[in-house]
């Protein structure tokens, strides 16, 4: 166990000895599950759930049973000074290899204007085990509310100065792993970031995106399925986002009455189109100027949306509403766009 | 010495106060979730539909009220402002379903407990949450807790 204090912004609370976990891993998971914020709902019996404590939990079952996977679970939960004061570490990362808890570090973020996901990637970069030869994963998965489209100042309950959008948020994890290495897959558990503006920002960052084009439950995706890594190592990443997808889906149309739409998107399938796409949403945002606080609509209901182009490569599970004005909805083309 | 006590308890309270302050202006949107479960308990707990149909009507007058008189308060940013209209509209639409206007057909009496869960679930989503400024908040509370 190693203690450092002071004023230091960064304190490793627990540490095993390296030769517990000496074998490599043949892929790493980095999660973040945002706290600092409004994460309250409730279930089906009215018992009141924080979300990012309920994903926590459901990430630390699956980081336990990685025994050939390395599991980096940052959990900010803001209010970085006691009395608006005395700066404190009130964000924690757990740190898994090999289905081992092997580092609990407390952190604070250095700055209260930083940007997006900044001290993060210090502490991994200083962490992260080197990548075994051979076949080797990277899967991002973020949980939290929607990433808007711009400015984002009010993110942060506790950093308002910093802030989070789509373009910050891509700038901050291309900063989580070297400059010439991409992820194999990103996954969005929030509401309304699978528009053209999230999927274009993640271009050249990721092979595959999971992400919800218009809402999503605070209950956010399951992470069982990532135990595909373990026991079908061979498994496409396009499938493993699919079965992410499957398996929430299937939980959530059985538990919510609010519309549940799931995408994956295959990054090189849409490379050609994305320019174009995003282009055009953005077009649409500023002639228009629709209130960016509402739900996403589906992109097929505006005018620029050519579903020939822009489906192919889009794998998509929906179930409308079953109240509300939408509920005679079928279909969704898989992409979410702020209407009017 | 007395001054020295005076400046060191005007100190602490000050800080205390402030602490409050932060954890109310936390609070708003878990204000409107907690209400909304309240009411959903409650229309569980009814066997009338009669009864249910005013429960959930009373509630969202309730929300709608207090956003109005948020509007009204004249405090609010542009932006608030815009957080605020979007919440609004969200409980407008339940509102009219529930009562069959503007378009909607009447929410059938068998599906009143599902559409409660549809009203709650709404409010629970991963989306942009409220932020508005302490007075607000505490304009709201007094609200729904008195009227």
């Amino acid at each position: 166990m190693a203690l450092l204090v002071g004023c230091s912004s960064v304190k490793t609370v627990y540490e095993q000895s390296p030769e517990a976990t000496k074998e490599d891993s043949h892929y790493m998971v980095i999660t973040y599950i945002h706290g600092d914020g409004n994460y309250l709902f409730h279930d089906q019996d009215g018992k009141a759930v924080r979300a990012d404590d309920n994903a926590l939990r459901k990430l630390h079952k699956s980081a336990k049973e990685a025994t050939n996977g390395e599991y980096f679970i940052f959990h900010p939960q803001g209010k970085n000074k006691f009395l608006r004061l005395f700066p404190r570490r009130n964000n924690q990362l757990y740190h898994y290899r090999n289905g081992e808890l092997i580092n609990l570090i407390s952190y604070r973020n250095e700055s209260d204007n930083g940007s997006f996901l900044e001290t993060e990637s210090r502490i991994l970069r200083d962490l992260k085990s080197p990548k075994s030869t051979g076949t080797y994963r990277t899967v991002f998965l973020y949980f939290g509310h929607e990433i808007p489209l711009y400015h984002g100042k009010s993110y942060h309950r506790s950093r308002p100065g910093v802030d989070v959008n789509t373009a910050t948020f891509a700038n901050g994890i291309r900063k989580l792993i070297p400059e010439d290495e991409r992820f194999d897959l990103i996954a969005l558990s929030t509401c309304n970031n699978g528009s053209p503006a999230m999927v274009h920002q993640l271009q050249n960052r990721s092979d595959v995106v999971l992400a919800s084009p218009q809402n999503l439950h605070l209950s956010h995706l399951d992470t069982e399925q990532l135990f595909l890594l373990e026991t079908a190592p061979e498994i496409s990443t396009f499938q493993l986002a699919e079965r992410l997808a499957e398996s929430t889906f299937e939980r959530l149309t059985k538990t919510v009455q609010t519309a549940v739409t799931l995408s994956v998107y295959d990054m090189d399938k849409l490379e050609s189109v994305m320019d174009q796409f995003y282009v055009q949403s953005e077009e649409f945002v500023d002639q228009k100027n629709p209130n960016l606080y509402r739900d996403n609509i589906d992109c097929s209901k505006l005018p620029f949306f050519a579903s020939g182009k822009y489906s192919p490569g889009v794998s998509t599970l929906f179930r409308p509403a079953k109240f509300g004005r939408n509920t005679g909805d079928s279909t969704h083309s898989g992409w979410g766009c702020k209407g009017l | 010495m007395k001054p020295i006590k005076t400046t060191i308890s005007a100190t602490i309270l000050f800080f205390l106060l402030q602490g409050a302050v932060l954890a109310q202006s936390d609070s708003l949107a878990e204000i409107f979730k907690t209400h909304m479960n309240e009411t959903v308990q409650n229309v569980k707990n009814s066997d009338n539909a009669i009864e249910k149909r005013a429960i959930l009507d009373t509630s969202f007058n309730k929300i709608l009220k207090a956003v109005e008189r948020i509007e009204k308060s004249g405090q609010l940013t542009e932006e608030e402002f815009a957080q605020l209209q979007t919440f609004k509209h969200s409980i407008e639409e339940k509102s009219d379903q529930l009562n069959g206007q503007n378009g909607f057909e009447e929410v059938a009496d068998e599906d009143l407990e599902d559409f409660s869960d549809y009203s709650q679930q709404a409010m629970e989503q991963a989306d942009r949450t409220l932020t508005l400024s302490l007075t607000t908040v505490l304009l709201v509370v007094i609200i729904l807790l008195l009227i």
